[in-house]
Parts: C-alpha cells; structure tokens; sequence
C-alpha cells in the first residue's frame, strides 16, 4: 500500500503541520517586538526551533510535494504580511529543492534529510529580502520614524545586499544544526513513544 | 450484508493486539454491540468494515472482508463513503469545517453529488436528528455532546447502508447520551445496520439485537437482546462489563429531577470557620467563596475579581464548603454546569476567582492553591512534559531525590516503567504517572477531571481503588464526573453543580 | 446556565465573497510592504487600515472594532511623544513597539476578519473556482481550522505547566520551549490522526469533481469594496513614488 502520491490525509497533514511552523516563526517574530536586535536573529533561531516540528513532519508523509506546498502556503503567507513578491519565489524554490534533496534520499535517509531541512530555511532569508533591496528607502523611514542613527546602522550593517549571501548561509547551516536538534528531540521523544 | 472470514490481523510496528481468526455476519438492518475489555479488538473490528484497515492502519491482514459482496481492501476509502459511516470517540477532532451546515454537508460535497440533492439531505437529516437548533453554529462554541450530534449528522448525510460508532459516548453526558441513542433508534427505523462498539452498555440494551464479546482478539460469546437484558450483576462482573441495567438512584441523581438535594449554605462567615474548634479545623478542608464568571467586567488591562456580590452574572457560585480530610468527593452535572469551571478555581488556574481553601489553619488563594492542589486532567496527554517517567516525577520535586521518587513509583505500579516515555504508556498508566507527579509535588487536594471517560469494566474499577488508596493516604479528593459506577464504586459524598450552584446529594 | 457561551453566526449579514476577502488581503499587503510616515500617503495608509475595522463594525463585533481603534491611536500618540520627549535606548524599545504595532495590526486585523467570517465550504468554493488544485486548497482550509486547535491545546499545556510551576521551565530557556513544544506535537499528531480518518470515512480526496453548495458570487459591496481598496492602493503607490519611496 505504499502509494507515492499525496492523498487527502497527507493534505491534512500538511496543513496541519504548515500551521504549526507558521504559528511558531510567528512566536518567534514576536519575540522580535521585545528587542530589535531578535530581528537579525531571526534566521539563527527560526531554523534552529523548526526543525523539531519540520523533522517530525519529514517522518510523517515521506512523499514528494510535501514541502513545496508548505513553501508554496508560507510563500502566500509571508505575501500578505508584508514581505513582498520578492521573496515568495525564493520561499518557493527552497521548498521545491528541498524537497528534491529528500526525495533523492527517498525521504530515508539522514544526510539527505538534514541537507534538504538546511536548503527548506532559506524561506527564512526571503523575509529579509525586502530589507535588503530597499535597504536606502527603509533606513530613511526608521530614521523619520525618529530611530537612532547609530541603531539603524548597526541593523543595516547586519543585513545589507553584502552581507545577504552571508544571512542566506547562515540560515542553511542553522537549519542544519535545527535538522540535528530536531533529529535528537525526535530520537529521544517521538521514537521512543513510538509514533515514527 | 457485512461478512467477515477468518479475519487474522496485526498492527504494523505495535504490540496493540490485533484479532486471531475472526468470523462474523451481521445482516442488513441489525444492530450489534461489540463489547470487552479494553484492546480485545472491538475497534479493530469497526476500522475492518469502515476500510481504515487496510487503508489507514498498515498491518499483516489475512482472511475476507466483504460489504454487500465488495471487497473492503480492493476499495478505495472514497468509494465507501456513501456505504458505510462512522462516528468516532473523539467529539473535538472528527470535524473538518468550522461551522455546523458546512459539517452536514461536507460528505456529500467530497463525493461530488449535485447540489440540489445535498440541500435536500441537509434538510432531511435535519429534521430526522432534531439537529434545528444546531444550525448556523460554530463548531468551536459547541459541547462535546452538541459536537457529536452534528458528527452523527455528518455521517447520515452521506446515507450510509452501515452506520460504526467507535465508542462514541467516552465523552458525553447523561442527557447526550440519551440523544445519542435516540440517533441510534431512527437509524434502525430507517432499517440502517448499526455496529457499535462501546463500553458503556445501559442506554443500549433497548436497541441492540445482538452483543457480541470479545476477549483478546477473538469472539468468545453472543447473546441476543433479550438474554443480554437479563445478565445479572455479576455475571457482568465475571465479564469485566459494565453493568446493563443502572439502579433507578442514579438516573434521579444524574438527570437533575432530584427533589431531595439539599442546597448547601449560601451564607458563611469567615469567623464561623475560625470559630470551629482546632481539633475540628485541624482534619478539615474549608472551601470559601468560589466566584466565577466567563464574562467579567473588563478594565482596559485587567479583569475584575469576583465577589459574592456579582451572583447575579456568575457561572459558579459556591460560597461555602466543608470537606474532611480523605474524603472522596464527587461532583456531577451537565456539561456546562460549572463542574469543571469549580475543579479549575480549585487549583488556582482562573485568576479572577476570589476563592479561598483554608487547610491546617493556612488561608489559601489564588496562585498558591496550585501548591496545594493539583487536576489530572482529562486529557492527560497534556500534563505530561519530560521523556521518562522517572523524570517526569522528579520534575515534580523540589529537591530531586530519585529513592523518594522511585518509592512513589512503586505505590502505583508504576516502577518497571520508570525509563520509558509517558506517551509509551496506556491511557490508565499515563493518569497514574500524572497522579505520581502530582504525589511528588505534595499536593493535599487532587482533582480529577472526569477520570473514567472511556474506561472499560477494569480499568474503571482500578480508579476507584487507586482513589481510595489515595484517599487513605490523607488527600481530599475531587472527581468531577458522569460516571455513576464510578460514583458508586468510590465517593464518600456526592455533590451536583446545576447552574453554578452546588447541592448535596443526601 | 444552559450554555456556557451563547454562540453566534459565523458569516455575518456582509456574506462578502471570499475573493473579495483574498483581494483586500492582496492589495492591504501592498500597503505593508512600502513604509510612510507622512503626506498624503500616510493619511491613505490610515483610511485602509480602517476599512477592514469598520468591517469588522459592521458584521457586530464593535468591541474589537473599538479596541484595535484605541491600541492604534495610543501607538500613535505614544510613537509622536517618544520622538519628542523619550530619547536612548529606552526611546528606541518603545519607538520599535509603536512601529510594529501600526505595521502588522492592521493586517493582524485584517487577516483575522477574513478567517473569521469565513466558512470552509465557502473557502473551497471560492479556492475551485480560482483554479487552486484541490490538494492545497484542502491544506489550507485544515490550517485555517487548526489555528484555534492549537490555540485549545496550548492553553491545556499552560494551565498543566502553571500547575506544576514550571511555566519558566525552572529557568532554561530550552525547556521553557520544550515543554511547550513536545506535548503540542503529541497533541498534534493524535488530533491529525483522528482528523483524517474522520475526514477519510467521508469521502475527502475522491477523485470525482467536488461540489460546493455554498452561494458564493460577486456582489454590488464586493464590487464597492475592492475598487475602493484598489483606488486607495494606487493612489499610495503613486505618493509613495512621488515621495522617493523605492517600490518592490
């Protein structure tokens, strides 16, 4: 019985989990309100903390197309908060790649697993995207808002169109420590439970 | 006509047990009962019919399942949707939509029938279930017995040959059981075969024709209507089933026509319970003004605390009790009386409730209750956080002593399952790990939160033992439940909450 | 009390097309993408963020109407007292708070009408007819109805963390997310489980054309609504770039 295509319970599984790595990235911008500085980490802490749900949910289906749709969803999302066309393909295509990764693997194996959870976070470098291309423009709007000089600098030396393939790197590499937390969580909680 | 050939199964990858050669035969239009003990292999049997084996649930399978002479395993789940329906345990998880028309209708939709036609199924399942007055609802706001009326509805949209109920009634109170099986009778008038899998057997007996036990995956007896309606209390008991026929008492007790309650005091002083003499207030548990209400008055940030004064607007009032240490008590009511609204203000989890528990002289509220008291809640699942059940205790301790916590293992069997995962466990092993923890922590009130929702014969009983075990080791106990055997089996006194309030049960 | 909360109708007398909904969600995200602070842009800012509010009015839930209304101008006030009076880093926390609240509040709100005044049927309806494949419309529709799911879970895992005292996970930040997180997993995967059998046993994913009862067409308010919104879009694109804003 083991079909390769999706079917209507693995749709609801998708949805499922796609709701829990929305709401918890949500959580994690939250966090963002309390300090500006939570916002450059975004891309060390939401690869890191998703990777628990992401890994369960790669168990769970093992069947292509699983995180293309959640890109693809997370892409829509991410549109209508505000971060832009720019970054939905880029969401798009690390899902659709990612989702290659771990079918060459079969969805089985660990290495491909890990590489294709690295390669699925670079969605969370397309929220900076914006950020990035209109960094001038957006500098002066915080500036006007009445920031800091010297805060607004120290935000736009972290992300700037130089150092954007550097946050691009660091979202995959978190995302592979993130694959590994999750790998450890899932060993110690969910296979010893007996659910995967 | 539903056939069932030397059917021999095992679960993928679980030691759950599966069934070992079964045969059955259930004609169009019979209404049968699977019954036992927990894992004989009464829901296995339903998952054969519905098609969740082998479509859902992997596993060896060998022998025949036949529907009106089709194959179950060479269908796919979608072609026997509209031939056989199934209402499941779970009220809050069975539901796709978020609002109740869209419920009714979500079957019919999936198998693409014309629309014409689903409007007038709605309609007819509307007045056949007396589902009216659930219409244009959200989902969400609905009581797991409303939720599970529309689950029914759902499911007869579809105008199934075969209606499978997988215990429905686990999480249902007196009145929603009644209903349930009201359901049930215009199914079988509508000549539907009906397979029901369930524990609890009472509001059955009138309707099934056929009971069938079960016991470790095979089928050990039958008995017809009659004979079923006859089986003596004991000869249950020799089963392990739960009783038929419930004393006259209960069903009073259960369905609020009661007119011997007593309302408990309404009026108390503080200095009445000061008053007390100290050998009184020493091995007693005074319980004080218990406000509560789902709709304070809001401030911009705060909500307003409850006091007596705003009676008028609360959903639970209970300005005064007195329990004796090592007491059994035990709270009933509707859903939505208020029963698990007071067990909630008893450990200190709604914040605007003024309550206070006056223990070894020590006034007590708010936020500190929950150093005394603590709620396994009905679904356990929830409290249990760490990756062992050794470590789960400790979590509970102030200082981790593993001896100590190794000790309070063994009181509740719980000691050869130290190092595996709570999630591991069984359903009764999970409640008595939360029940260790909540030992660890040294907590005097334990409260418990409809503990046998679910529970077969044995289980059931072991419960009340373990309760009374607890009990005897000096803590108060607070069981809200529906279950009147349990009740009976256990509980020093019997409390209802209707509308808030709280009277005692003579 | 017969019902612990008296329920109310989920789609109110408005019944706006869900296309409609998706519109204004489209067009109000253009807006959050460009920043102002002033002008004519900003006042245009403004009216859009009010629409959905006033929406929100309209279909009876004025008490939110009114407490975003409130949260929105405060966040206005105290951003305007900040620049002037608060300066540092205090000044900064505070300017970043208002900032956020007036950047995402107003989608919050809007994102939060849309789903809520919404049915799935009428969702699946509105996602066939735009020729969304069936298999993401479904993952959609479960996710809109599993975010108060999560919600009821998590409250449970609070309550039995508050219980046990351990809502600070005893001062690792680790295990404050961990304790959270594990046991909603555990929900979770049980929840999903049940969910698609129930969903399975009645038919979902039958390869057959889907039908969709629900009335859902273009009507004299969508039509109304959207050529507002999209008037009030282009107008704030066209001072944004008069401005110097830099478009995406």
């Amino acid at each position: 019985m083991d079909k390769k295509k999706l079917e209507a319970k693995d749709f609801i599984t998708i949805g499922i989990f796609t709701a829990i790595l929305w709401v918890v990235q949500l959580v994690i911008m939250y966090l963002g309100y309390l300090s500006p500085f939570v916002v450059a980490g975004y891309a060390v802490l939401i690869p890191i903390v998703t990777g628990i749900p992401m890994i369960l949910y790669y168990a769970r289906i093992e069947k292509f197309g699983m995180l293309t749709i959640t890109a693809v969803i997370v892409a829509v999302l991410l549109f209508i908060f505000g971060m832009g066309l720019t970054g939905a393909p880029i969401c798009i295509a690390a899902g659709l790649f990612a989702d290659l990764i771990a079918k060459s693997g079969n969805y089985k194996s660990k290495t491909k697993t890990i590489i294709s959870y690295g390669v699925f976070c670079l969605w969370v470098s397309a929220s900076y995207l914006p950020l990035v291309i209109t960094a001038d423009s957006y500098k002066q709007s915080l500036l006007e808002a009445g920031y800091d000089a010297a805060f607004t600098d120290t935000l736009f030396t972290i992300v700037t169109p130089k150092t954007y393939p550097l946050i691009i790197l660091c979202c995959f590499v978190c995302g592979v420590i993130g694959a590994f937390v999750g790998k450890a969580v899932a060993r110690k909680n969910f296979e010893k439970a007996g659910i995967i | 006509m539903i056939e069932i050939k030397n059917v021999t199964f095992h679960y993928a990858g679980l030691e759950q047990a599966g069934l070992s050669d079964i045969s059955l035969t259930v004609p169009d239009g019979e209404c049968v009962l699977l019954c036992g003990a927990s894992g004989c292999g009464k829901t296995t049997i339903t998952r054969l019919i519905n098609g969740l084996i082998p479509h859902f649930y992997k596993g060896e399978l060998t022998g025949e399942v036949t529907v009106n002479g089709k194959a179950i395993d060479k269908q796919e789940m979608y072609s026997l949707a509209g031939l056989v329906g199934s209402v499941f345990q779970n009220p809050r998880s069975q539901f796709f939509s978020v609002d109740t028309d869209g419920e009714i209708t979500f079957g019919p939709e999936n198998i693409g029938l014309p629309k014409g036609e689903i409007l007038s199924r709605k309609e007819n399942v509307i007045n056949d279930l007396n589902l009216r007055n659930l219409m244009s609802r959200s989902l969400f706001d609905l009581s797991g017995g409303e939720k599970q009326k529309i689950a029914c509805g759902s499911v007869a949209a579809l105008f199934p040959e075969i209606i499978i109920l997988d215990e429905p009634s686990s999480n249902l109170d007196w009145d929603s059981i009644r209903d349930l099986s009201e359901m049930m009778k215009v199914w079988k008038s509508q000549g539907k075969t009906v397979i029901i899998s369930e524990h609890r057997l009472w509001y059955l007996k009138d309707i099934i024709d056929r009971a069938i036990y079960l016991e470790k995956g095979r089928i050990v007896k039958e008995w017809d209507r009659k004979t079923f309606g006859l089986l003596t209390e004991e000869e249950l008991a020799s089963y392990e089933l739960r009783p038929v026929n419930l004393e006259e008492k209960y069903i009073r007790e259960f369905s609020e026509d009661d007119k011997d309650s007593i309302q408990i005091e309404t009026i108390v002083s503080k200095s009445r319970i000061a008053d007390q003499d100290a050998e009184k207030r020493s091995d007693r548990v005074f319980l004080h003004n218990f406000y509560f209400t789902y709709k304070p008055k809001k401030y911009f940030l705060f909500k307003k605390k409850i006091t007596p004064e705003d009676d008028a607007i609360c959903n639970l009032r209970i300005p005064y009790l007195e329990t004796v240490k090592g007491e059994i008590i035990g709270i009933i009511g509707k859903n939505g009386s208020g029963k698990s609204t007071f067990l909630r203000c008893l450990c200190g989890l709604e914040k605007i409730c003024i309550g206070t528990v006056i223990v070894n002289d020590k006034v007590l509220s708010g936020k500190r209750l929950t150093e005394i008291s603590y709620m396994v809640m009905q679904d356990v699942n929830h409290q249990l956080f760490t990756d062992s059940v050794l470590s789960e205790v400790l979590l509970s301790m102030e200082g981790p002593d593993e001896k100590k916590a190794e000790e309070i293992l063994k009181n509740l069997d719980l000691l050869e399952y130290k190092d595996k995962h709570p999630m591991a466990l069984s359903g009764g092993q999970k409640q008595r790990v939360a029940i260790a923890s909540a030992i660890a922590a040294k907590a005097d009130i334990l409260l418990f939160d409809e503990p046998t929702s679910g529970l077969d014969y044995r289980h059931m009983k072991e419960v009340s033992t373990l309760l009374r075990r607890l009990a005897d080791m000096g803590k108060t106990i607070f069981v809200a439940t529906h279950d009147p055997e349990l009740c009976a089996q256990c509980c020093d006194r019997i409390i209802r909450i209707s509308e808030g309030r709280a009277m005692e049960i003579a | 009390m017969e019902k612990a909360v008296k329920t109310k109708e989920i789609t109110g007398w408005l019944h706006l097309d869900p296309r409609t909904k998706l519109a204004m969600l489209v067009l109000f995200s253009v807006v959050v993408m460009i920043d102002v602070v002033d002008g004519p842009a900003y006042a245009i800012r403004v009216v859009m963020t009010f629409i959905p509010v006033f929406l929100v009015c309209l279909e009876g839930r004025v008490h939110i109407g009114a407490r975003f209304t409130l949260l929105y101008v405060f966040a206005t006030w105290l951003m305007q007292f900040t620049q002037k009076n608060i300066h540092g880093v205090a000044g900064m926390l505070l300017l970043f708070v208002c900032y956020m609240i007036m950047q995402f509040a107003p989608t919050i709100i809007t994102v939060w009408y849309c789903i809520s005044t919404t049915k799935i049927s009428e969702f699946m309806a509105a996602m066939s007819r735009i020729r969304v494949p069936q298999g993401i419309a479904i993952s959609i529709a479960v996710m809109m109805r599993f975010f108060p799911t999560l919600g009821e879970e998590y409250r449970s895992i609070r309550d039995a963390m508050r219980m046990r005292g351990i809502s600070f996970g005893r001062g690792k930040v680790t295990k404050m997310v961990e304790y959270r997180l594990i046991p909603l997993l555990f929900s979770t995967i049980n929840i999903g489980d049940e969910l698609s059998q129930a969903a399975v046993t009645r038919g979902l994913g039958a390869p057959v054309e889907r039908t969709n009862i629900s009335e859902i067409g273009f009507h004299a308010r969508d039509f109304l609504i959207v050529l507002v919104m999209l008037i009030l879009t282009i107008l704030y694109v066209y001072f944004t770039v008069e401005g110097g804003n830099v478009i995406l």
